[in-house]
């Protein structure tokens, strides 16, 4: 440490001596000559002590289900890895092998593969389009209908391994506000809109709901890939219009997650951005300071599904927009809407205030979609 | 000496079944005949939150004064440093040795989770270069000329403040001052209000 934070450090040390040995009505004195309440700084303390509490009984909580958890997890070794990785090289080899070696393959797509690329750098979703393409025959169509679990199995599991991975990602934030939304002024554990129902065995078999969407989704789309085609005079347009008509459908995703832009709740300084520790906690949203009473507007179209009070953010707003984004207000001072009213982009819904646990006049505002809370400043005009 | 009839009585006496009174009995179930335990040198969570919620407004005016004061130089409000301090406290991270008085303990675990998070900035790169150590040791250069040059109107309380800062104690600072030691006293006062309004 340099010498001047040393300075400050011992100036510090020395003041605060000070203050515990002053006497209890020097210090509510002086209390109230800065906040105009002499118990106004115990009554802070209170405030602080009961988030305090109820951090500390979250933080036991989750040691307890570690060391509960701990015997359960594999123990890393590189034997492991190597199992693991041997493990893996074998599917691939043999599932190589496997393909390659079948004897419609050899005699008919193998020439024709070759001609396109090498096939060991293509996966199997590769092929099975490749050679969509390439063959106009009937037969070809059939027998990659016929494919389908080898030519959806990895799309399907790396859709899932990559939802899954996101999820975990997430759930590394702290959610700072849990709604049920059909219950109103009931904290629960989930935010957002249920999702579309799925068959139990298929959220079973993928333990995580956001991942057996995810799969889902993509079997879907494989499937509509590997769709045969009707006849062979068709079949190389087909399939190249359903190729092109999934670039068409992500390009139209992203187009329209570009255009659902949220408006600013409100303008005024940052006090804590998306991921900030904010009490210990990661924020899930970010925390905007406001004058008690400005107006706080609606980020986007959408539906109020909860209005009302929640322990530690007081009274807090929540909207569904359209494609499963759901916005929260927290900290009103008051709420100018019900449950089930439907609001326009802009309109006023509460005004800003300091209510629950906030040290001062600010909006937490989060955006999420499905239980995944997103950054705001990615979908917040700039400036 | 006794006779033989009398030495027959004094047998009897003596012998069990003839005694003249019952024995009281006292039951042992549940009384430990071990020496006592002695108690935990550090207190549990239950008497830590017992003893955090019998502290008085004073002591928790103290408290936030002290918090504001040491999270100056951290990322974090002194909201945030108390709240990590209580809650290290109450969910056993911290143990409290039981001869140690609430003030002082809470004020050691403030300081020294400040002094923890003045070494974490956020932004500090984790190959140990940090970009901005420069800018934050200008900013110290800077609050320390501030905190004297408050005393520019007062000699006295200025000496007090640099012998502060260079680490001096008790009957160092009163001589530094030349004060007496009722004068000395309501100068440190002086000193700490002044710095505490020019540090909120």
């Amino acid at each position: 440490m340099d010498r001047d934070s040393q300075s400050l450090r011992n100036l510090a040390d020395e003041l605060s001596e000070d203050i515990l040995a002053a006497p209890a009505e020097a210090l509510a004195a002086e209390a109230a000559e800065e906040r105009g309440d002499p118990n106004a700084l115990a009554s802070a303390f209170d405030r602080i002590a009961a988030r305090a509490t109820r951090q500390a009984r979250w933080r036991r909580l989750v040691a307890r289900a570690r060391a509960l958890a701990s015997p359960l997890a594999p123990r890393p070794s590189w034997r492991h890895a190597m199992a693991v990785v041997a493990g893996l090289a074998v599917i691939v080899v043999a599932g190589d092998l496997y393909w390659h070696m079948r004897p419609d393959y050899v005699q008919t797509a193998a020439p024709q593969i070759a001609a396109t690329e090498a096939p060991a750098k293509r996966s199997l979703d590769d092929v099975n389009l490749k050679t969509q393409m390439s063959f106009n025959d009937q037969d070809a169509g059939d027998r990659l209908a016929a494919a389908p679990p080898a030519a959806t199995a990895p799309v399907a599991a790396e859709a899932a391994r990559g939802a899954a991975s996101d999820r975990k990602d997430e759930a590394k934030r702290v959610p700072t506000i849990a709604i049920r939304p059909e219950q109103e002024g009931a904290p629960a554990a989930s935010l957002v809109v249920p999702p579309p129902a799925l068959a139990p065995e298929q959220e079973a078999a993928s333990g995580n709901r956001v991942a057996a969407q995810a799969a889902r989704a993509a079997m879907e789309k494989t499937a509509q890939r590997a769709a045969p085609p009707r006849s062979a005079s068709v079949a190389a347009p087909q399939v190249a219009a359903v190729e092109g008509g999934a670039a068409e459908d992500r390009d139209a995703q992203a187009t329209k997650d570009r255009a659902l832009y949220f408006g600013w709740p409100l303008r005024g300084r940052v006090l804590a951005p998306f991921g900030a520790n904010v009490g210990g906690a990661l924020n899930s949203g970010i925390d905007i300071a406001a004058p008690i009473g400005t107006d706080i507007r609606a980020a986007e179209d959408g539906v109020v599904t909860f209005a009302g009070s929640l322990e530690g953010f007081g009274n807090v707003v929540q909207l569904r927009h359209r494609d499963g984004f759901v916005t929260a207000y927290a900290h009103a001072s008051q709420i100018l809407v019900k449950l089930n009213d439907r609001v326009r982009r802009g309109q006023v819904i509460a005004k800003s205030g300091r209510a629950g646990t906030a040290g001062e006049p600010q909006l937490h505002f989060e955006i999420r979609k499905g239980d995944a809370p997103l950054d705001p400043a990615r979908y917040l005009p700039a400036g | 000496m006794l006779g033989g009839e009398e030495t027959l009585i004094a047998a009897r006496l003596n012998s069990g079944p003839a005694r003249a009174f019952s024995m009281t009995t006292v039951s042992t179930i549940g009384v430990p005949t071990a020496a006592p335990e002695p108690a935990a040198a550090t207190l549990s969570r239950a008497e830590a939150g017992a003893a955090i919620r019998s502290l008085t407004a004073g002591d928790k005016t103290a408290l936030i004064k002290v918090a504001r004061l040491y999270a100056k130089k951290t990322p974090y409000d002194h909201e945030d440093l108390l709240q990590e301090a209580i809650c290290r406290v109450l969910s056993g991270a911290r143990a409290w040795p039981r001869d140690v008085k609430p003030l002082a303990f809470l004020w050691g675990v403030v300081r020294s989770i400040a002094w923890e998070w003045r070494n974490e900035y956020p932004d500090a790169a984790p190959d140990g270069a940090d970009p901005e150590r420069e800018e934050r040791r200008a900013i110290a250069s800077l609050d320390v000329a501030k905190v004297i040059a408050l005393f520019d109107d007062d000699p006295a309380a200025q000496a007090i403040v640099r012998g502060m800062m260079e680490g001096a104690r008790g009957y160092e600072l009163q001589d530094l001052s030349g004060l007496t030691k009722t004068d000395y006293e309501s100068k440190r006062t002086k000193i700490r209000r002044r710095i505490e309004k020019f540090w909120l």
